[in-house]
């Protein structure tokens, strides 16, 4: 997919974008998708994915800056908690012992959380990670800086920012898949998720 | 006082002070402008002009087809035009400072 379709399509119906900015929006895409290279276009997507993003986040918070800024620690808690879910899902790969198992399930329900804004739900379920992460002995730091940036950290709502849910389930999507392709490569799952979302608009831009 | 412009938002700024533009051409104008130094992304772009048009700095006007579909343009407000005036001034009392000061160590 290499003529600008998915940069098109990103334009198009990426939530999150002011209606009377699309339209002009569209039209300058339309004229961007048929220049430059495919990284070009890739940049071009990802830096769409940014300003919805961003007009996601103002439209919850405002011009208020220690808003913007407790909404990015909670979306920093989400990017945290996928990388944890990962990295339990490539143990119970390696060695699927029930405690693993249970990490790993808390984890992925306490991201997902994040994810949906439910904020006190995310913060037992964290708390919930933590205590699993110690019973398994997995190592709590993680764990426990998920719990404190969502307890401190304000609604990241999947509802009003349905990109970020994507991605986060995108990230989780591409690390299981590495856990289940190489089980014994537990900080390969966890590095995908770093660079799964760039190299997907990579591919596809 | 205002706190000096990212580079981005004064060639924004800029690329409208001739007349109003859509977005295309607003990128357009700030590769001409900067000399192809400064190459805003399309999501840079329309965070810019979001940013500005709730400040009220620019305005949406009517529509512009440019030989395609009708399109709207952005246009400078009286307050985005301060706002360059402002910012032009500050780059050149600094430039001005500064040619003075390399002056100033070749006399010596």
């Amino acid at each position: 997919m290499s003529d600008g379709r998915v940069l098109r399509w990103t334009a198009r119906r990426l939530p999150g974008i002011d209606g009377r900015l699309r339209a002009d929006l569209v039209a300058s895409v339309d004229q961007l998708a048929g220049r430059g290279g495919r990284l070009d276009r890739a940049l071009e997507t990802a830096s769409l994915v940014g300003f919805a993003l961003r007009s996601a986040s103002r439209r919850g918070a405002g011009d208020d800056r220690r808003e913007l800024v407790r909404q990015g620690v909670r979306t920093g808690a989400l990017v945290l908690a996928v990388l944890g879910a990962l990295g339990a899902w490539s143990a119970v790969a390696t060695a699927a012992t029930a405690p693993a198992v249970v990490l790993a399930v808390l984890a992925t329900l306490a991201a997902a959380a994040i994810a949906g804004g439910l904020g006190t739900t995310a913060v037992a379920l964290a708390a919930l990670s933590a205590v699993a992460s110690v019973v398994t002995g997995t190592g709590i730091a993680l764990p426990l800086v998920v719990l404190g940036a969502v307890a401190l950290g304000h609604r990241f709502d999947a509802r009003t920012c349905p990109v970020g849910a994507g991605l986060a389930v995108a990230g989780i999507a591409a690390g299981a898949t590495v856990a289940a392709l190489a089980p014994q490569a537990a900080p390969a799952g966890l590095a995908v998720a770093g660079v799964a979302v760039p190299l997907v608009l990579l591919a596809v831009g | 006082m205002t706190a000096p412009l990212r580079e981005p938002t004064y060639f924004v700024l800029t690329a409208l002070a001739a007349g109003p533009a859509h977005g295309y051409r607003i990128l357009q104008a700030i590769d001409e402008l900067s000399g192809g130094r400064v190459r805003m992304r399309a999501g840079t772009l329309y965070a810019a002009l979001d940013r500005l048009e709730r400040d009220g700095h620019i305005v949406l006007v009517g529509t512009d087809s440019d030989g395609g579909p009708p399109r709207r343009s952005f246009a400078l407000t009286d307050s985005g035009r301060e706002l360059l005036q402002a910012e032009v001034e500050r780059l050149r009392a600094n430039a001005e400072v500064g040619q003075a000061m390399l002056r100033e160590g070749l006399a010596t």
